[in-house]
């Protein structure tokens, strides 16, 4: 009995505890969890940057150019630069502005551009980078700025516009007696079917698997735009507002893909671990800077543009800008910072790195210079496939709850050996179009 | 009585201290017993007033509101994220894939251990070789354990050549279903087995011989002395470690995130992924912490209703 009464006593306490604390939180018209600040107006202010890439040159870049703006600054009297996984950004961010100490600066991807601008997330620079003498926005690709600019309003610069690129096994397709993709680029033959094929014919002579989309692993739909854009395919309208992941250009990309997996065999199946860098494979999709993994490759290897549909040859494009966050403590200098990074001389010293949609700044030689494996030559069709008909990811407004909702249904429906690729889009559509606005 | 003041009150003269009824009153003296006592409680106590219940308070309130991190607004819902829980569609599978695997894995786990240790339970030379090679999975990190268990469930990986030797095709372990659940109940059952077999080889141990020679004399078999004289007195540690269980059981959540995403679809979540899902992924913090509070809710009556039944089952615990 005592016990009982105990227990009763303890629940009794959480249950007041809980009631007191939310009745003190909720005042139903809202509250603010925010700790935004417009500026602190000191003298020493410390701006806090977060950038994905845990990279020692990249740090080091960053944390140059941050203590080079510090020297330039009245008020700003460092800048600390952190790594984090892009798998985590969501989890960091969100804790982070929920804690009251969100980062000053921060690396953005694309995707997430329109849900942070909707939320009121990110600060306006324009009139920031407009007083920024020498910033030269007219030098960025208007069309590559889309993504970022509400109006007249500028939520973010543009530091790294990578397209999706191939990159394949030459002593593979040797050894497999099948012509390589810079071969059927020669012969005017770079379509996916041509590649779907020859992709199976390694498969079979070899064992190996012909083809694996990079950092995919069945989780991150945007790694499939390559099939999506070559046949005039997007996951929703230009508003966002109704899916389109039914459509009949849609169906017939998702066929080869499907087709690759599930009949041809040329792609691993979801939960198979295979590794194009380690030489397992004949060719993948990846992002520029994936040649860095080809460093210490013990394998010839080329690069091309992913393969050409009935949409023509279009090249997916990522995309990241700089953001200064509003619910950081130093929203004035972050901006700023923002504005200094993406000003020409400072984006000159990490272009190399990341692309950039600067004109001026987009060449051959900028992208192969800190590159140990790149040359102009291999590069020059990549740029100019950006340039020609660059098409950055699509974006949602709540990206977060469409993407994970999409690529979830994509797993249960698409992902299937026995699966109607027409049936399975509608049941994807029917599974994001609540969620599309 | 203490010898001491047993002979001070035989002998005599001797002098002894006036009646002092007021600081010598058991009532007193229990008073200043249970003082220390509170006293030496206190610290542990208001540290779980802090850290405990202040921090379920701020989830149950979080609970109550619908929070948009990105905007830094936060707006009082009521019981509309309860409301919510009960008619979610994805609730069905994501509860009973919780429950299967607290079901296997308490009354499975408990088994496992309990059969692991009085096999091990043994005078052999180099018995502490097979003791020490159910434990170290436990020793080792949940995220390279899982790991490894990938590798091997992979299509194509090395489950599927052992079973190819014996004329089974591939099955597809990792996409759904209860064959997905089934290899994750023995993934997770495999990894904690060896601290629970520890738990019942230190109990088996120290049951008295006296009783199990008494028990022999007697003429019990090995069951008998097994089921009347080894159960209850282990009987104990067998409600500490299924208790055990069951809390644990609740929380699997690395594997599924490192394995299937709680994938294909929602196929293999349980609640405490789905927590991380709606709080990390998708930006609802006030559904998650309803979410939450409902797992504590869950497993505070589990094992309250397991702690009330120990009565009947725990040796002793009825006297």
């Amino acid at each position: 009995m005592r016990n009982r009464t105990r227990g009763a006593a303890v629940l009794a306490s959480i249950v007041a505890l809980s009631a007191a604390t939310a009745c003190s939180g909720s005042g139903g018209d809202g509250g603010d969890t925010g700790a935004g600040g417009e500026g602190s107006g000191a003298d020493d202010v410390d701006l806090r940057m977060t950038i994905w890439s845990a990279n020692p040159d990249h740090v080091a870049i960053f944390e140059e150019l941050g203590a080079e703006f510090a020297e330039s600054s009245p008020s700003v009297s460092g800048v600390s630069v952190e790594s984090f996984n892009l798998a985590e950004l969501n989890t960091l961010m969100t804790t982070q502005i929920q804690a009251g100490d969100a980062p000053d600066v921060s690396w953005l991807p694309v995707e997430s551009s329109l849900e942070y601008v909707r939320a009121g997330a990110l600060v306006d620079l324009s009139e920031t980078l407009e007083a920024t003498e020498g910033f030269d926005l007219p030098d960025f690709i208007p069309s590559l700025m889309e993504r970022w600019t509400d109006g007249d309003a500028i939520y973010g610069v543009p530091f790294s516009t990578g397209p999706l690129v191939m990159y394949f096994n030459k002593d593979l397709y040797a050894e497999a007696g099948v012509k390589n993709p810079e071969e059927l680029i020669a012969e005017g033959n770079w379509t996916w079917e041509a590649f779907q094929e020859a992709s199976k014919e390694v498969s079979d002579a070899l064992g190996n698997r012909g083809y694996v989309l990079n950092d995919f692993d069945f989780q991150n739909w945007t790694r499939l735009l390559p099939f999506m854009n070559a046949y005039g395919a997007s996951p929703w309208n230009d508003d966002a507002s109704t899916c389109t992941m039914n459509s009949p250009e849609m169906v017939e990309a998702m066929t080869v893909f499907h087709d690759m997996t599930f009949a041809d065999g040329s792609m691993p199946v979801p939960g198979q671990q295979v590794d194009f860098w380690g030489g397992q494979v004949a060719a993948t999709s990846a992002f520029l800077g994936g040649s860095a993994s080809l460093q210490d490759a013990d394998f010839e290897w080329g690069l091309v543009p992913t393969p050409a549909g009935p949409a023509g040859a279009v090249v997916a494009t990522g995309q990241a800008s700089i953001v200064a966050l509003a619910a950081g403590n130093n929203t004035s200098e972050a901006a700023e910072f923002v504005a200094f990074l993406g000003s020409k001389d400072p984006m000159a010293e990490y272009s190399g790195f990341f692309p950039p949609i600067r004109e001026s700044l987009l060449t051959p030689e900028t992208l192969s210079e800190s590159s140990p494996v790149l040359t102009p030559e291999l590069v020059q069709p990549v740029i100019d496939g950006v340039k020609e008909n660059g098409q950055v990811f699509p974006v949602a407004e709540n990206d977060a709850a469409v993407a994970d909702a999409l690529n979830s249904a994509l797993d249960e429906f698409l992902y299937q050996p026995d699966a109607d690729v027409a049936d399975a889009m509608d049941s994807v559509c029917a599974a994001i179009d609540p969620l599309l606005q | 009585m203490s010898l001491r003041s047993a002979t001070s009150a035989a002998v005599p003269g001797r002098r002894s201290r006036a009646p002092q009824p007021r600081s010598n009153s058991p009532r007193r003296r229990e008073l200043g017993r249970n003082a220390f006592g509170y006293a030496l409680l206190a610290p542990q106590t208001l540290g779980f007033l802090v850290v405990g219940i202040i921090a379920v308070g701020g989830v149950v309130q979080l609970s109550l509101t619908r929070v948009n991190v990105l905007a830094g607004t936060r707006e009082f819902v009521g019981l509309d994220n309860y409301t919510r829980l009960f008619s979610d569609p994805d609730m069905v599978v994501v509860l009973a894939n919780t429950f299967f695997f607290v079901f296997v894995l308490s009354i499975a786990g408990t088994i496992v251990a309990l059969a692991l240790a009085l096999l091990l339970n043994q005078q052999l030379p180099g018995i502490n070789f097979f003791r020490a090679a159910i434990f170290i999975p436990a020793l080792v990190t949940t995220v390279a354990w899982v790991l490894v268990w990938r590798f091997i469930l992979q299509p194509q990986g090395l489950l599927d050549s052992l079973l190819s030797v014996v004329g089974i095709g591939q099955l597809p372990w990792l996409r759904g279903g209860w064959l997905t659940l089934g290899a994750f109940a023995v993934i997770q059952l495999t990894k904690n087995v060896g601290i629970n077999m520890m738990i019942f080889l230190a109990a088996l141990q120290a049951v008295p011989s006296e009783l199990m020679d008494a028990a022999r004399v007697d003429g019990a078999g090995r069951w008998q002395r097994f089921r009347n004289v080894v159960l209850p007195q282990i009987s104990p540690a067998i409600l500490m470690v299924f208790m055990l269980m069951v809390s644990g059981s609740f929380r699997v959540f690395e594997l599924v995130l490192l394995i299937t995403n709680g994938g294909p679809g929602n196929q293999t979540s349980v609640l405490a992924f789905e927590i991380y899902r709606q709080a990390f992924r998708l930006n609802d913090v006030g559904y998650a912490a309803a979410l939450a509070v409902f797992l504590f809710a869950l497993v505070l009556a589990l094992t309250g209703i397991i702690w009330q039944l120990r009565r009947k089952l725990v040796f002793h615990e009825s006297e």
